[in-house]
């Protein structure tokens, strides 16, 4: 469906919170818009990199793999946020794939029209580099994490990341919005599938957390915040 | 030096900034001459602005707990220091010194920042800066467990000539500023393991090593071997 970036009520979204009004139409001019279906592939790891996505709807992760099959999530997007920021730099090529949580709807941007909109719009330009910052920051903190802590520990910031992403459900505000399978905390945390099982009954049983079916209640937030702040 | 008129064309200050903001930055910024192996500034440290290596060389690097260093990343001439203290939190959360003696010029947050609105070119350039360093930075982790020996020696040699070029540029002699020591772990392996690397990579005739003198002999062949791990991650 076509939307335009000059009506979006996305605030958020950096168009629509740094580029000027002029830009705004000539964004919606040259953006595509797709519907994918829950799984889908928005972008694959040795992809040229053509553009940049924005996401309108939907919750999507952002793997790259390693050792061949293994796989390691280092980034979760949903509505409003960016996609694909990391194939900017060095020969233009994706090093990470994108892959949907859940149908969703994405906007792609030419990467010709996103250079012209950061040279004529100072605030995109400043944005976009103190975001940059922010997740060169949280990367590193993220790579330190996996060297030194505990498998609760991995994956206590694990579900921090998922409620930092994705947040809780509106309604029921203890519930995760979205939990992934056990197989992606596994991959967000750098540890197995038997480890996040472990860890997560044992949070369980210290009244941390609860589980319900596949999703998880936050039982104690605050200890949860701290079991993250360890290292 | 003098904004105005300085001769390091390659400095990213003097490349992106218009005229008039270049005198603005001759006026605003702080000189220092920092003598070698001293600290710039230290983990922790409030984040005050960004520094800019006018001369010399320096090496950014973090202490783990057990007190082994990891240099994460080496400045030239020209280049940004300090731009990892640049986020929300203000505080840097790694440390830098000189290698060489250095000229460093220091920019205050706040006239960086208006550097950045009122030149665009810069503010592109700082923009993929970034993009880059964060794609480097995680290639690097990623790589790192994977990566053997010769391959994590030639992509810091080659990082290494990026930064601080030849100093030679006959007999292709690298600019190394740094000592084995600062190499080995800058390519992060013991100092051992760094000996027996360069001497296989002579025996290669890729380089050359007298003493602490190194010479690229074959640069295509150093690269492709620093490449070869990272290829798919890049």
């Amino acid at each position: 469906m076509e939307r335009k970036c000059e009506s979006c009520n996305h605030y958020n979204c950096f168009i629509n919170k740094y580029c000027s009004t002029e830009w705004k139409p000539l964004i919606t001019h040259y953006k595509t818009s797709t519907d994918y279906p829950a799984g889908a592939t928005i972008f694959s790891e040795g992809n040229p990199v053509l553009g940049i996505y924005q996401i309108y709807s939907g919750k999507i992760k952002v793997v790259t793999s390693f050792n061949g099959d293994k796989e390691r999530i280092v980034q979760l997007a949903a509505s409003e946020q960016m996609l694909g920021h990391r194939g900017l730099g060095g020969n233009m090529i994706y090093p990470v794939t994108a892959v949907t949580f859940e149908s969703s709807q994405v906007s792609f941007i030419p990467i010709d029209v996103f250079y012209k909109a950061i040279r004529a719009n100072t605030d995109l330009a400043f944005q976009m580099m103190m975001y940059y910052a922010n997740e060169l920051k949280a990367s590193e903190k993220r790579m330190k994490m996996m060297a030194s802590s505990t498998a609760s520990e991995k994956v206590a910031v694990s579900i921090m990341t998922i409620i930092d992403a994705f947040g809780f459900n509106k309604t029921d505000k203890t519930l995760l919005e979205f939990t992934p399978t056990r197989k992606d905390i596994a991959s967000i945390a750098g540890t197995t599938y038997e480890t996040v099982i472990r860890v997560l009954s044992n949070l369980e049983k210290s009244k941390i957390i609860k589980l319900e079916g596949k999703t998880i209640r936050v039982l104690n937030l605050n200890y949860l915040k701290t079991l993250c702040k360890a290292d | 030096m003098d904004c105005r008129n300085c001769p390091n064309t390659e400095c990213f200050i003097n490349k992106y900034c218009l005229p008039d903001w270049l005198d603005y930055t001759q006026h605003t910024k702080i000189s220092k001459h920092i003598s070698a192996a001293k600290s710039i500034f230290t983990e922790g440290d409030l984040v005050r602005g960004i520094y800019v290596m006018c001369s010399g060389k320096a090496k950014v690097l973090f202490k783990t707990s057990e007190g082994k260093e990891y240099i994460i990343r080496i400045a030239g001439k020209g280049q940004l220091l300090g731009h990892r203290g640049l986020s929300e939190m203000m505080v840097y959360p790694i440390s830098a010194a000189t290698i060489t003696e250095s000229e460093i010029a220091f920019i205050s947050n706040e006239n960086f920042f208006k550097l950045i609105r009122a030149n665009k070119d810069l503010a592109f350039y700082m923009m993929m800066f970034f993009a880059d360093e964060l794609l480097r930075s995680e290639q690097k982790n990623m790589t790192n467990v994977l990566q053997s020996s010769n391959e994590k020696v030639a992509a810091a040699l080659i990082r290494v000539i990026n930064s601080f070029g030849y100093s030679n540029k006959e007999t292709n002699q690298i600019d190394l500023g740094m000592s084995l020591q600062d190499l080995a772990n800058f390519s992060m392996i013991s100092y051992p393991a760094l000996t027996k690397v360069l001497n296989t990579l002579c025996r290669e005739e890729i380089i050359e090593k007298t003493g602490n003198k190194l010479c690229v002999l074959n640069e295509s062949a150093l690269r492709s071997l620093a490449r070869m791990e990272s290829k798919k991650l890049i």
